[in-house]
């Protein structure tokens, strides 16, 4: 039931990211990615095998809002899911830099691994540009947000 | 045996997950349109609300800005700003209706069944560039159908639904567009570039074309489980600026295109001749 429920929760995230995306241009540049913050607040509170379909789970969501092949987004959300289920949550809820450099980190293994999967199974296009936007700019914007979601959610989650 | 099974059913299970993803990656297949339908059909309802609710959002806000109400307390100030939302709202519609009429208006001469339909969605990632339209098979969207705006090349239908379908833009990674120099016999192909521009591609040695030249679709039909187009001749695809050299003993050349292209809302769909 949970994961049934955090699947929805990142459908509607990657919802959200498509209708933000045609409502304010701007946000095709500096995109946040909602659906890796949801997968971290998620992902922080699983054990690897958990946060590693908890990922996957992320990554069809956006598989099947997107464009592009199914499977993609699931290895790159999935990767994040395994590395942040198997950290220790303790060392990261302490100060914000420590959250704002979790979701960057995420950002940039997800973006990896999806541009290596691009490059071994897509066209001959080779996502350089794709890329480095995404380990620039996205991950930036998702740190930025992320890190103040995931604040909100640790005091909800105290209280 | 079973109890060692039973004891590692997650790790069995994830590895299981794995294996799925790289069989599902691997292999041609429908499936990737087989799993969006159910979802994209669920989803595009939303996607539409959220599109509409912006739209008139956007416009509210306007004209509050504009008339400074939220500084006025009296009930008449309310009411007047309320109408000049009401009436913004409108104006929005009828703006939309005049894209509409003068696209249809332009493209009367090329005697073709056209669709109106508005994008509703933009593509999650940075990876790819999709749109969702607001229009599907119910009114006769196919795979493989051209989407323009005016005489201007938008895009191609790359999924249909029952209400929705999916257009693989002109600068998605993927796009290949068969193309020829509008009143020439110069045909090629144009592909996107890593930086997001447009190369015409596979041209014979020397050609003879000049930076200027419009480049427009040329006619093609291929159907097909995974490439599947119905190409109108005549709609422009970019401006050539120079020739970018040779490449494999082709010579390719790179095309400009307007940047208004990437933030329309009004397009239409070429459903026949």
């Amino acid at each position: 039931m949970k994961t049934l429920q955090a699947f929805i929760v990142f459908l509607l995230c990657a919802l959200a990211q498509s209708a933000l995306a045609r409502l304010v241009p701007p946000c095709r540049t500096v995109r946040v990615d909602f659906v890796l913050i949801a997968l971290v607040g998620y992902a922080l509170h699983a054990d690897e095998e958990r946060g590693f379909l908890l990922g996957v789970l992320a990554g069809l969501a956006t598989d099947l809002i997107g464009g592009g092949r199914l499977g993609v987004g699931a290895l790159g959300y999935g990767a994040v899911g395994f590395i942040l289920g198997g950290l220790q949550p303790s060392l990261f809820r302490g100060t914000v830099v420590a959250r704002a450099l979790l979701v960057i980190v995420s950002a940039a293994i997800c973006s990896g691994v999806i541009y290596y999967v691009l490059r071994l199974y897509g066209p001959t296009h080779n996502y350089l540009v794709e890329l480095g936007r995404t380990l620039l700019v996205t991950a930036a914007a998702t740190a930025v947000v992320g890190t103040l979601v995931l604040i909100a959610l640790e005091q909800r989650r105290h209280a | 045996m079973t109890s060692v099974l039973f004891r590692r059913r997650r790790l069995i299970l994830v590895l299981l997950v794995f294996v799925a993803i790289f069989v599902l990656l691997s292999v041609k297949s429908p499936i990737s349109r087989w799993a969006r339908k159910p979802v994209m059909t669920v989803v595009t309802p939303l996607l539409r609300g959220v599109e509409a609710v912006g739209r008139w959002a956007g416009r509210v806000g306007e004209a509050i800005a504009g008339c400074g109400a939220t500084r006025e307390r009296d009930r008449l100030e309310r009411q007047v700003s309320e109408l000049q939302a009401e009436l913004a709202a409108l104006e929005a519609e009828l703006e939309s209706a005049r894209a509409t009429a003068a696209q249809l208006d332009e493209l009367r001469e090329f005697n073709l069944t056209l669709l109106p339909a508005r994008i509703v969605g933009r593509d999650p990632t940075s990876w790819y560039n999709t749109a969702v339209l607001n229009v599907g098979s119910g009114r006769g969207v196919r795979r493989g159908m051209q989407v323009v705006r005016g005489r201007w090349y938008v895009g191609r239908v790359e999924e249909v639904g029952p209400g929705w379908s999916r257009v693989m833009l002109a600068l998605d990674p993927r796009s290949v567009i068969p193309a020829t120099v509008a009143g020439q016999d110069i045909r090629g192909l144009v592909e996107t570039t890593r930086k997001r521009t447009l190369l015409f591609k596979y041209l014979a040695d020397e050609p003879e074309v000049r930076p200027g030249d419009r480049i427009v679709t040329a006619r093609a039909t291929t159907t097909g489980n995974v490439a599947e187009m119905y190409f109108v001749e005549g709609f422009e695809v970019g401006t050539l600026t120079a020739l970018a050299g040779e490449e494999s003993g082709w010579q390719t050349a790179v095309l400009e295109r307007p940047a208004m292209l990437d933030r329309l809302s009004e397009v239409l769909v070429v459903i026949s001749e």
